[in-house]
């Protein structure tokens, strides 16, 4: 009787909102939608506009002044027959190839790791340590690393000549052999937050009874974890590479500022391509185009990893 | 409560608006260069502070009017910073600028044309100086023809300082290896090029890489500098023929050089142009290594520590830091001539080319003119660059010498003034040379081929590519006419 008293004029309250005409709701809401419009339009003037304008400026030759007119396709052809946009790709795909490894399968592990800690305590300050570097600014990261890797008085080279390996000394970024590797390297070992963060609350949301239950039939550390925790962190695992793939692909300060690129070509990604042809070079049409590419390409990437991995789950 | 802090937002907003529009104080904002006014810091311990006196008494002397000074961001470059600003229409009316630069982006209206004030009296110069008439008179002519753009017919920057480039090198160390640290020429450690490479390749034979020296694209280099003075060498003979009728030897602009690629008067399939990628391929085993991402700082450090023995760098305001920073017997020297004994194209050389002259001056924004005070931000420059104020200027922070007649060069800048009595090299940087596309992708061809991922073959073909493109890319966008060549 209680329950039915406190629900039941609640329920009428909505139907009698609903079955008000659309005005009228608004016109009561009418602050609630105007506190949401000024968002809004922030959004769709600062985040939308743009990145549908690059569409349209991708059709013409603009210098970001007055040199403003239509060349159609030419910049999607241009792009075809440019050597660099050529070797930027292929950068870009061994770089993201590796990072989404590494970036998904080592907080896999360290998440694996602080699920089965016995120790709360211990499980507690191990989260902590591996968030920790989420407060770094990612650009000092950058110039730490950069300090590695000088030839003369980095860290890397410093260490190698310590421990008698002075032939192995290496100027890492400023060599087009090296550079890549190098840069693949920067913020060893790879433990990114939001992706830690993402897999240890899929596994945490495994109940224990099946871990429980694997036990109970024998199943060790490596069954329970292919059988089990892969199994059912398949959509993070899925979300962390999505997201690792879109990061890397969009990332050009890690390369803008560790070799801008260099030496030649060796480090160049097509992110960086866009941001130099658009800011230096000031032609936004190409680098519209260039932009345009980039999109439709995650957006198909980001499209087959989902149908992939609902083929995955289905299976 | 929600309803009141929003009605009270849009209450401010449209206040702050109308107070804004009642606003009759005229604020003029300028970029000073190197003359910024900085806060003291560890690594820059005096910096200049003059201009904050010349400002405080402009304000004085005129009611109502505002000066702020504007320092360029120095982690975009300055390419970057000029589209933003003036992008977003928030330039400042006064930007020290390189006349090349403004060449290139006068297309874009972006600059005031001078001409008319240049022609008028400048009364903050003193009577019986040159430029009390005629602002113009403050300024030997060679500066003011080195800057004047052809193309338009006008004069768009004032240019009251003049730079050079130089090898500084430490004496101590140089002696310790037994190497001659007495001039050969008058302006250079070296009598040629041949002989500068032997010298530093007698060092680099020890194990250590004598020249600190920066060919980063992330930040600025020291490269470009002899690519441009070396390239003049080579084509000594033929430059002559690229000019624009009735020119004489000066740094040719970016119709010029394309006009002459356009005309088949230079190509990277010249024996010259052959020559010169070898002289530069023996030039870069003497560079210290991880040139290609140093930073412009981090050779400074390389020769202040004594890891490297010569550094180039600019000869007027690496000074000061250097008279700063090191503890050694220092010096500081010219590029060599190129001569025959390199190449039988440059033959004809008689000395280097200078690195640097009359390279950046104070250019007058459209900014000015949009907001009605074109005639006050005129007034303030009239102001800034008369000898008084500016031999203030320069007398506070000698990082530059004063073009203006009636200006003393100051002691520490000395040395490096028979620099600036070379001829002026003619091809400029690779990128106002031609395009900042050019600059940027023929250093990075270059780049590639000092480190064996492309051979000579490719390299010329993809030069070619490049020149041939970009020429044609200015050429139409500029709607240059190249018959002048060819008559």
């Amino acid at each position: 009787m209680l329950r039915r008293l406190s629900t039941s004029p609640s329920v009428s309250i909505s139907q009698r909102e609903s079955q008000s005409p659309l005005p009228t709701r608004v016109w009561r809401a009418k602050w609630l939608y105007l506190a949401l419009l000024i968002p809004v339009a922030m959004l769709l003037i600062f985040e939308w506009l743009p990145a549908f304008s690059a569409l349209y400026n991708s059709l013409y030759i603009w210098n970001g002044g007055k040199v403003h007119f239509y060349v159609g396709l030419e910049h999607y052809e241009r792009m075809l027959s440019d050597r660099t946009f050529r070797v930027a790709i292929t950068n870009l795909i061994s770089f993201v190839f590796f990072r989404v490894i590494m970036q998904t399968a080592l907080p896999f592990f360290a998440a694996e790791m602080i699920v089965n800690l016995r120790s709360a305590r211990w499980s507690y300050w191990w989260k902590i340590i591996f968030v920790f570097p989420m407060v770094v600014p990612t650009i000092l990261n950058y110039l730490i690393w950069r300090f590695i890797y000088n030839p003369q008085v980095g860290l890397l080279n410093e260490g190698l000549e310590l421990i008698g390996l002075e032939q192995y000394t290496h100027a890492w970024i400023g060599d087009p052999n090296t550079v890549m590797w190098a840069l693949a390297f920067v913020r060893f070992p790879w433990l990114p937050t939001l992706q830690f963060l993402i897999i240890l609350g899929g596994l945490q949301t495994i109940p224990q009874e099946v871990h429980e239950s694997a036990a109970i039939d024998g199943a060790g550390f490596w069954r329970r974890l292919f059988y089990i925790d892969i199994p059912m962190t398949k959509r993070q695992i899925t979300l962390a590479m999505i997201l690792t793939m879109l990061f890397m692909t969009q990332r050009f300060d890690l390369f803008l500022v560790m070799t801008d690129g260099g030496p030649g070509y060796s480090s160049m990604v097509p992110a960086l391509q866009l941001y130099q042809s658009a800011f230096h070079f000031l032609e936004f049409g190409y680098a519209s185009a260039i932009g345009v590419v980039l999109f439709v390409a995650m957006l198909a990437l980001t499209v087959i990893n989902l149908r992939v991995s609902a083929i995955g789950a289905n299976a | 409560m929600f309803k009141r802090m929003l009605l009270l937002s849009c209450f401010m907003l449209i206040f702050g608006a109308f107070t804004g529009m009642a606003q009759d104080e005229i604020t003029i904002y300028a970029t000073v260069g190197a003359y910024y006014p900085d806060e003291p810091t560890e690594n820059n311990p005096n910096p200049p502070k003059m201009m904050n006196e010349l400002v405080a008494e402009y304000e004085a002397a005129n009611p109502g009017v505002n000066i702020e000074l504007v320092d360029v961001p120095s982690n975009i470059s300055g390419d970057q910073w000029r589209s933003t600003v003036f992008n977003g229409q928030n330039e400042p009316h006064i930007i020290v600028n390189n006349y090349i630069r403004v060449w290139q982006e006068q297309g874009n209206d972006w600059y005031v044309p001078l001409n008319e004030y240049i022609d008028g009296p400048n009364p903050y110069i003193p009577e019986g100086t040159p430029g009390h008439e005629r602002w113009a008179d403050s300024i030997p002519e060679v500066v003011w023809n080195t800057t004047y753009h052809t193309g338009s017919g006008n004069q768009y920057v004032v240019t009251v300082n003049a730079v050079a480039v130089g090898f500084f090198y430490n004496i101590d160390m140089l002696t310790e290896m037994g190497i001659d640290t007495d001039f050969d020429i008058s302006y250079s450690l070296w009598e040629d090029w041949e002989t500068m490479i032997a010298e530093m390749g007698a060092i680099a034979e020890t194990g250590m890489k004598p020249l600190a020296l920066s060919m980063s694209t992330a930040a600025p280099y020291t490269y470009n500098w002899f690519d441009g003075t070396s390239l003049t060498s080579m084509y000594i003979d033929h430059i002559e023929s690229w000019w624009e009728p009735g020119a004489s030897w000066h740094a040719l602009n970016q119709r010029e050089f394309a006009c002459a690629i356009q005309n088949g008067l230079i190509s990277a399939h010249d024996d010259a142009f052959a020559d010169w990628l070898g002289l530069l391929a023996d030039f870069e085993p003497m560079w210290v290594e991880g040139y290609s991402t140093l930073t412009n700082d981090e050779t400074y450090r390389l020769f202040i520590t004594g890891e490297a023995p010569f550094l180039l760098q600019n000869a007027a305001s690496q000074t000061i830091n250097v008279t700063r920073d090191v503890d050694f017997n220092w010096g500081i020297s010219y590029f060599p001539p190129v001569t025959e004994t390199t190449s039988p194209h440059a033959a004809n050389n008689e000395s280097a080319y200078l690195v640097g002259g009359f390279t950046s001056g104070f250019t007058v924004t459209d900014r000015a003119r949009r907001e009605g005070i074109e005639e006050q931000v005129v007034d303030f420059l009239m102001f800034l660059t008369a000898q008084p104020q500016w031999g203030r200027v320069v007398t506070d922070s000698p990082r530059s010498i004063p073009t203006q007649f009636g200006l003393d060069v100051p002691d520490a800048l000395k040395p490096t003034v028979a620099f600036l009595e070379l001829p002026i090299r003619a091809l400029k940087d690779p990128d106002p040379r031609l395009s900042r596309r050019y600059g940027e992708d023929h250093r990075r061809l270059m780049q590639e081929y000092f480190t064996d991922q492309i051979d000579l073959e490719t390299l010329i073909a993809e030069e070619d590519r490049l020149m041939t493109r970009e020429a044609r890319v200015v050429i139409a966008e500029n709607e240059w006419n190249c018959d002048f060549q060819l008559e």
